[in-house]
């Protein structure tokens, strides 16, 4: 963390710039001279401060990246060589041999970072700038640190340190770009205090999580959610790594199993997918009851952002085998999942009967193009549950699944008039078991 | 006094993210003398309950429950001349979120309804460890302990609390609430001699008055 102007002065003509380099260059050497940064130069730096510092920072930025390019007040700033996210990962991986557990000290901190981050993109995204401004102006200090973790930690090359080796040999270039851009599109904008402010409470916010990354407080350590997935927030995870490896394996086949979440919702859906399925896994411990309310929960969570319930069914068949193959101890708890999509299916076919939902899915796969059949897989099954579920009472299921599935910029108009067939007979097909449901003497 | 067309512009405002919108209207109800709990439960419960549903339905973003609840929390603040005007009555509560559990207005809210009935209200906060509990019991030796609890599938985390505090103050009362038992849970509290599930504030300020 050095003042961002060192590699080149910015010119005097960028107030925006200027001004946050000098109301803020205070924090950048308060920053400098914590004992993390000084253990890190005098190469004394345990391993697992550095990479809770890699976590921690892995939970910042999924957060500010999906933020800043979500946003389009600030989408002029924003491209996607700035994420930092996808080396961070790339380290973490590097070290993923070594089991080195999660400090929740620093975790807070980090999340507590998001926090603001998100509340200042619904209140003032403009001034998603000072936090962008801040993680930006560290890449010049982290060059310097580079040398330092390298020799600390017996890297060789890259490998490990990717994150503080951003923008390679175009960091200075990256650096006046970046403050070109931010002077010329604000100029003398009245959001200027504002953005300084927000770089001031980031700045107090990386000051708590650099306070909280040396010492570690080692007590306190266990496995977060924020391991799987950046972006997860805070919720329960299983602590036993065979049952961490076991949801991994089993989020994999249920995305495997539905080609549209990717399609759809990319990398980041898999971290999603991959922290709900480690969650999951953790409810295996409560009672059936409370298994299938959560189960429930999660369903209308999922379901109202276009990932049908069916998808569900088919995570929870696949995490209990999974988990039953590592802890067969357990099994009997694991058995609880499968009741909970025993039961989803259950209330699946009252509303629309298996028979009639594989032959509508396997309609819809001879009605598509054929390059789609397989980045599309079971398309049809996530249809017609859509309208199960919709039926079922979660409002909005088809609506979710639908208006990104007949998106004209996205899709041909044979795709579309095979989504639009299928939903309408699947609507027709829950229509007419309604009818006959209500009709007397049934 | 909190009608359903204050409710509804006041709902508004919070999901828009107009806190002066909704520091005027609490503070228009507080001038014209709404009691604390009506307050609590009408306005600041029913709105963050309706702001957790919304979410789930996809209708706002994470971000906009996340400003709901700072707003929310500052709104809290406001009431504190009311609460601390109380009358003591040398009664001691420890109220606390078990470990992981991150939503703390509902323990908020309690702490505050125990200072209005006399009670000396220790809110530990967020996620405490069970740990950090247990010490602050064996330092500040309550009359009981209030364990909130906003996400059910932390439930094992609340039991364990619920052990550790048994365990080492098999007498000391225990009371367990939060908007997770709105879906399930109840069984929680027959399961222990001395623990007992409070579903409203209305139940709460009920129970203190026996006590």
């Amino acid at each position: 963390m050095t003042p961002p102007d060192e590699c080149k002065p910015v010119q005097d003509s960028m107030p925006i710039m200027k001004r946050l380099k000098e109301e803020t260059a205070a924090y950048h050497a308060k920053l400098e001279s914590l004992p993390f940064f000084k253990m890190l130069m005098e190469h004394r730096l345990p391993l697992e401060c550095y990479v809770n510092q890699l976590r921690a920072l892995s939970i910042i930025h999924g957060v500010l990246e999906s933020e800043m390019a979500g946003e389009k007040a600030v989408a002029v700033f924003w491209d996607d060589s700035l994420r930092k996210l996808p080396l961070l990962e790339k380290d973490l991986a590097y070290f993923q041999p070594r089991v080195l557990l999660d400090a929740r000290g620093p975790v807070a901190a980090a999340l507590a970072v998001t926090e603001k981050i998100r509340l200042r993109r619904v209140e003032k995204p403009i001034t998603l700038l000072g936090c962008l401004y801040v993680f930006e102006g560290s890449i010049l200090g982290n060059r310097m640190h580079q040398a330092d973790i390298a020799a600390n930690f017996h890297l060789e090359g890259v490998n490990g340190c990717r994150y503080y080796f951003s923008y390679g040999d175009q960091v200075g270039a990256r650096w006046r770009e970046f403050s070109q851009k931010i002077n010329d599109t604000l100029g003398d904008s009245a959001d200027h205090g504002d953005i300084v402010a927000a770089a001031d409470e980031t700045f107090a916010g990386l000051e708590t999580l650099y306070r909280a990354l040396y010492p570690l407080e080692k007590s306190a350590q266990s496995f977060h959610i924020t391991r799987i997935n950046p972006e997860a927030g805070n919720h329960p995870m299983p602590q036993d790594e065979r049952e961490i490896g076991a949801a991994l394996r089993a989020s994999a086949q249920g995305w495997n199993e539905f080609g549209y979440y990717l399609q759809r919702y990319g990398q980041r859906g898999k971290r999603f997918s991959d922290s709900d399925t480690c969650w999951l896994a953790t409810l295996a411990a409560l009672e059936p009851a409370i298994v299938r309310q959560q189960i429930d929960w999660l369903c209308r969570v999922l379901a109202s952002r276009g990932m049908p319930t069916i998808m569900m069914e088919y995570s929870l068949r696949f995490l209990s085998a999974e988990l039953a193959k590592v802890v067969p101890e357990k099994q009997a708890s694991y058995q609880k999942l499968v009741d909970a999509a025993d039961s989803l299916r259950a209330a699946r076919e009252k509303i629309v009967a298996s028979s009639d939902l594989q032959s509508l899915s396997a309609e819809f796969d001879q009605a598509i193009p054929d390059d789609m059949a397989q980045d599309y897989r079971n398309t049809g099954k996530l249809l017609v549950a859509a309208v199960a579920d919709e039926k079922g009472g979660i409002k909005g299921s088809v609506a979710a699944l639908q208006g990104w599935l007949t998106d004209p910029q996205r899709f041909s108009g044979g795709w579309i008039g095979a989504v639009t067939s299928i939903l309408q007979k699947a609507q027709r097909i829950v229509a007419a078991g309604s009818d006959q449901v209500s009709e007397p003497g049934e | 006094m909190v009608d359903e067309n204050l409710y509804q512009g006041y709902l508004k405002a919070l999901l828009a993210g107009r806190r002066s919108e909704c520091h005027d209207t609490v503070t228009g109800l507080l001038a014209a003398g709404i009691g604390v709990k009506e307050l609590y439960d009408r306005l600041f419960q029913r709105s963050m309950y309706r702001v957790g549903e919304l979410w789930e339905e996809n209708q706002i973003t994470v971000a906009n429950e996340h400003l709901a609840t700072s707003i929310t929390e500052g709104l809290l603040n406001l009431v504190y001349p009311t609460i601390f005007a109380s009358e003591r009555i040398d009664k001691k509560a420890v109220i606390s979120c078990s470990a992981n559990e991150f939503h703390q207005i509902g323990g908020k809210m309690v702490a505050d309804i125990m200072e209005l009935n006399g009670w000396d209200g220790h809110f530990l906060g967020a996620n405490t460890p069970i740990e950090a509990l247990l010490e602050y019991v064996q330092e500040i030796r309550p009359d009981l302990v209030a364990l909130s609890l906003s996400i059910l599938s932390n439930i094992g985390n609340l039991t364990q609390s619920i052990d550790a505090i048994k365990s080492d103050f098999p007498s000391l009362d225990v009371l367990i609430g939060g908007q997770a038992f709105r879906w399930g849970g109840a069984d929680v509290a027959r399961q222990y001699a001395g623990v007992e599930l409070i579903p409203s504030l209305d139940e709460l300020e009920n129970l203190l008055k026996k006590i």
